[in-house]
């Protein structure tokens, strides 16, 4: 179309110009600015004389890489990076295999569709309460009425990392199943009905025709879900406020908890440290999209 | 012909149908009883030890001698105590947090569905290159993971005079980065060209078009991402306690509550998640299948 037809007048323009400057400025403000902003004040360190932010070079990355800091920020990496492997490998693949289950309508379905969108409405956070409170209460009790065993309170120590750990998954399980069973429900029908005809089984069906064809959008998932890696927190907030002890602390649940607390000391090191984990986050997100995209049995996505 | 009938129904009934089913099934069992176990533990005493000695159980005696005050008497303990914009100390009611969470709630929720919703209408439209260069540039945003941007965030709004003001929280969600774009970017690519033209020989403005004509064939898309985003704002706490300290949600309230030592009555707590859960609850029973089918245009919490 040529650019004189795209604004037939005037007042087309002015029309598109009006009500786009607003949005535009917006995004070019808390997109563009605060990013750029936060690259500089990876560069900068906080003069509590001057009270102000003064020039500091790579003071704020050798301080990230240097043995006893990096140590540190390595395990807290470490930790989310468990969360997202797991999410990727075990979760990912469960997800689709129930998804399946609910796409083919068997028994139950629409009862476990109702069950599993409940996660979506009701608050995480307030269902992570409930959980803490049951974990360390109710759970104790089971397992000596079980076992005849007597465990002490789960929720402390490393049972605080687990026990988010498990919590996030559980909870967000339903909503991962539902969302792949939405992308199996675009699947022509008449592809699988064709399949149904040569006699093809359900393990068959599942991976030759359906996985392929929803093969974009676990990518975009897998995408997602490495995207937010270093910034879930786990529901650790949720479940254990800032009570939560280093070694049971993940990237997100650091990164949050540090900037909550808005110390102009610290905020130049966590701006150099969000950049470092952007540009891993970045290489991982293309390199994975990258090698599914080649590995994609429709072809390149 | 019976047998062939049995064996056609055999052959549904796989035993990994039956796995399945049993793990979904536990799966279900666990969240629903999670969720009945807070309700009929909030009917508790909570007072002394009497929790402790029947954590599992129903509460004891008849339904009229269960402890429903619990869900009245909690109500002063979620009230926060906040510095407002003089310095002062002030002092926030339950009443004050459902006013902060409706606002909150309601306000970013109308701006998340219309903002989208008019840029999306406006790249349609007007397909010219700056158009198309915002599609891309929203795309490209969304493949770009940026992480620690919130100190940088908060810095931006200090320098503004915007941190801790409602004004400020609705400038931050006065955007279009979401997805919801695109869907909304997809929604009008399927409008008919016609409809435009019609409107536009019939003298129709452009604004006329959008608002009267255009925006009601979305009607039904746009109000089910307000409520889609105005569930995600009622439920989450942590942006609320980032930006608006001094506008503590009721979410916000809960969080404090959890972790506080001051109430040691676990009944009352769980009476106030409970409380909090049903208006989504009772939203989610309304309007089940138009929120299931979000799913289907690429819903889902963000």
């Amino acid at each position: 179309m040529k650019k004189s037809q795209v604004f037939r007048t005037r007042s087309d323009l002015i029309f598109y110009v009006v009500l786009m400057v607003l949005p535009c400025l917006q995004f070019a403000i808390f997109y563009f600015y605060v990013n750029f902003d936060s690259f500089a004040l990876a560069f900068k360190k906080w003069d509590a004389i001057k009270l102000q932010y003064t020039w500091d070079g790579l003071n704020n990355f050798k301080n990230i890489f240097s043995a006893e800091e990096f140590t540190k920020y390595l395990q807290l990496a470490g930790r989310s990076a468990l969360f997202g492997c797991v999410s990727v490998f075990v979760l990912t693949p469960l997800a689709l295999v129930f998804s399946f289950y609910i796409y083919k309508q068997k028994r139950l379905s629409r009862f476990f569709s109702t069950l599993l969108y409940l996660p979506n409405i009701i608050s995480g956070a307030v269902v992570s309460f409930i959980f803490v409170i049951f974990l360390d209460r109710g759970v104790p009790i089971i397992v000596e009425a079980l076992f005849k065993t007597e465990i002490g309170p789960i929720f402390k120590g490393d049972g605080v990392f687990w026990s988010a750990f498990f919590f996030s998954f559980w909870f967000s399980f339903g909503t991962n199943v539902l969302m792949y069973t939405g992308a199996m429900k675009k699947v022509p029908e008449s592809t699988t009905e064709a399949a149904k005809i040569d006699g093809v089984s359900s393990a068959q069906e599942f991976f030759m025709i359906v996985i392929p064809q929803i093969f974009p959008t676990i990518i975009t998932f897998v995408v997602i879900t490495l995207s937010a890696m270093f910034t879930h927190e786990m529901s650790l907030f949720s479940m254990a406020g800032f009570n939560v002890m280093p070694p049971q602390e993940n990237m997100g649940y650091y990164l949050y908890t540090r900037t909550y607390k808005q110390d102009e000391a610290l905020n130049p090191v966590l701006a150099a440290l969000g950049m470092v984990l952007t540009a891993v986050t970045s290489v991982l997100v293309f390199t994975v999209r990258g090698f599914l995209n080649k590995i994609n049995p429709m072809g390149d996505n | 012909m019976k047998e062939m009938k049995k064996e056609s129904k055999k052959r549904k009934i796989s035993w990994f149908d039956v796995i399945t089913m049993l793990v979904l099934l536990f799966y279900a069992c666990m969240l629903m009883f999670l969720l009945i176990w807070a309700f009929f533990s909030a009917l508790k005493n909570g007072n002394g030890m009497s929790f402790d000695k029947n954590v599992l159980g129903l509460p004891e005696g008849s339904v009229f001698k269960w402890y429903w005050s619990n869900f009245v008497d909690v109500l002063p303990y979620l009230s926060q105590q906040v510095t407002n914009a003089k310095g002062e100390f002030v002092r926030v009611n339950f009443i004050g947090l459902a006013f902060n969470t409706l606002t909150y709630a309601g306000v970013n929720a109308i701006l998340h569905a219309i903002v989208p919703c008019v840029v999306s209408y406006l790249m349609v439209k007007y397909p010219c290159k700056f158009s198309s260069f915002l599609y891309v540039l929203i795309i490209v945003t969304k493949m770009i993971p940026i992480v620690g941007s919130n100190v940088a965030t908060i810095k931006l709004m200090h320098s503004l005079n915007l941190y801790n003001t409602r004004l400020g929280n609705w400038i931050m969600n006065f955007n279009f980065g979401g997805i919801y774009t695109l869907v909304f970017y997809g929604m009008f690519q399927g409008v008919s060209k016609e409809l435009w033209e019609a409107a536009e020989i019939d003298g129709a403005n452009q604004w006329t078009i959008m608002v009267k004509i255009i925006f009601p064939t979305m009607i039904n898309t746009i109000s089910l991402i307000a409520m889609v985003y105005f569930i995600q704002f009622w439920n989450e706490y942590s942006t609320a306690m980032l930006y608006l300290p001094s506008y503590p949600t009721l979410a916000v309230a809960l969080f404090q509550l959890s972790r506080t030592s001051s109430l040691n009555n676990v009944p009352m707590k769980l009476a106030s998640y409970i409380m909090f859960l049903l208006p989504m609850l009772v939203i989610f029973l309304i309007f089940k299948d138009k929120l299931m089918g979000n799913l289907a245009i690429g819903g889902g919490k963000e």
